[in-house]
């Protein structure tokens, strides 16, 4: 749980952007006060990362707009029963979370859902709704992608995230990516330190 | 990896952010949000203040399911605990559906969501209502009954 509050400034620090937690909570606290029509700005405040955390639990994109909207429906069925609006966006994560757990249940699919390090086994990268080297039509960025996908699933998933303009607080992303807390920074770290040993080996990268 | 020091110690430098902003443009090519996402949610959330009943299909008829799952119907019958719709379809000259419906009872306001846009129209004595130039795609309709104290009726979704 060390440094918590340092990480989130950090985030903030990357983004330059007012944090995203922060925000989602005013807007929260403001919306269970009765300005109902501020929901809007929260939902397209908060889907981005709804939608990057969805499909970095494994769902189809069909299924991760249905668990993002059933998220949202959830949040505003149970509004009074969240304490802290600071803990709105990790709420959110949590519920998409759980959701996409019961959705791939449902589908079948075999996944090992009773795996003892939850969040390990059961992120990674969705799967890709076009060809990737007819989308990515930038060197630069063809080669990034190709050292990314030599992460764990779970860096994928980390860095999938917090790479969305406004990092989630560690709070959130630990409710929402099912792994503790205290893990989130030193995985990132590692992760983006992989990731940047690949790349400054390639000579094909530029950060140009 | 590196482990000689405290990773998550070491601040974001700026070759960590331009990796991170490549690898959300990145995203933003292969794996955008769905454009309509926000509108969906909002949509479904505006339903979902009505506090309405949800119809159901009346059993043995095809299931409606999520519009990328679902095959196209002629016909089909939605119950609640106190309506029955039951809508049909033709083709209009230009390709899009003519709907025709019969539901319980005359002058219900019912509306007819083509995706998140909302077709109102009343039923006449006879319970028909009727609906012309709607779209291809999955469709819902919104029961609302005469008497303001019955609860509103909503039926899944399905594709036409």
């Amino acid at each position: 749980m060390d440094g918590t509050g340092n990480h989130a400034g950090l985030e903030t620090a990357m983004t330059g952007d007012t944090d995203l937690v922060d925000r989602a909570a005013t807007l929260f606290e403001e919306f269970r006060g009765g300005r109902r029509e501020l929901l809007e700005e929260l939902v397209r405040l908060l889907n981005p990362t709804l939608w990057h955390l969805a499909r970095s639990c494994r769902l189809e994109r069909a299924d991760a707009e249905d668990v993002v909207q059933t998220a949202w429906l959830r949040l505003v069925d149970r509004a009074e029963t969240i304490r802290d609006p600071q803990t709105v966006l990790a709420w959110l994560g949590t519920t998409v979370r759980r959701e996409a757990w019961r959705v791939a249940r449902e589908r079948g699919r075999t996944q090992p859902w009773e795996n003892p390090e939850p969040g390990a086994a059961d992120l990674g990268p969705g799967p890709m709704p076009g060809p990737v080297e007819a989308l990515l039509r930038d060197e630069a960025r063809r080669t990034l992608w190709a050292h990314f996908s030599r992460l764990t699933p779970r860096c994928q998933a980390i860095l999938r995230v917090i790479s969305r303009g406004g990092a989630p607080d560690y709070a959130a992303l630990s409710a929402a990516l099912g792994i503790p807390v205290g893990s989130i920074g030193p995985t990132r770290g590692r992760c983006l330190d992989t990731l940047r040993t690949y790349l400054t080996a390639d000579p094909a990268w530029s950060t140009q | 990896m590196n482990e000689q020091f405290e990773p998550h110690q070491r601040p974001l430098d700026g070759l960590d952010t331009a990796i991170l902003e490549q690898l959300a443009a990145i995203y933003d090519t292969l794996d955008p949000p769905p454009p309509t996402l926000d509108d969906t949610v909002l949509f479904a959330l505006s339903l979902a203040t009505l506090n309405a009943e949800l119809a159901t299909l009346l059993e043995g008829q095809a299931p409606a399911l999520r519009a990328a799952e679902t095959s196209a119907t002629d016909s089909v019958t939605f119950t609640s605990s106190a309506l029955q719709l039951m809508v049909s379809t033709a083709p209009e000259p230009d390709g899009s559906l003519r709907v025709d419906g019969w539901v319980t009872g005359g002058g219900l306001d019912v509306a007819l969501y083509a995706g998140n846009t909302a077709h109102w129209a009343t039923s006449d004595v006879n319970g028909r209502l009727l609906w012309r130039s709607i779209p291809h795609g999955p469709i819902r309709f919104l029961l609302r009954p005469a008497d303001p104290e019955a609860k509103p009726v909503l039926t899944p979704v399905i594709e036409f």
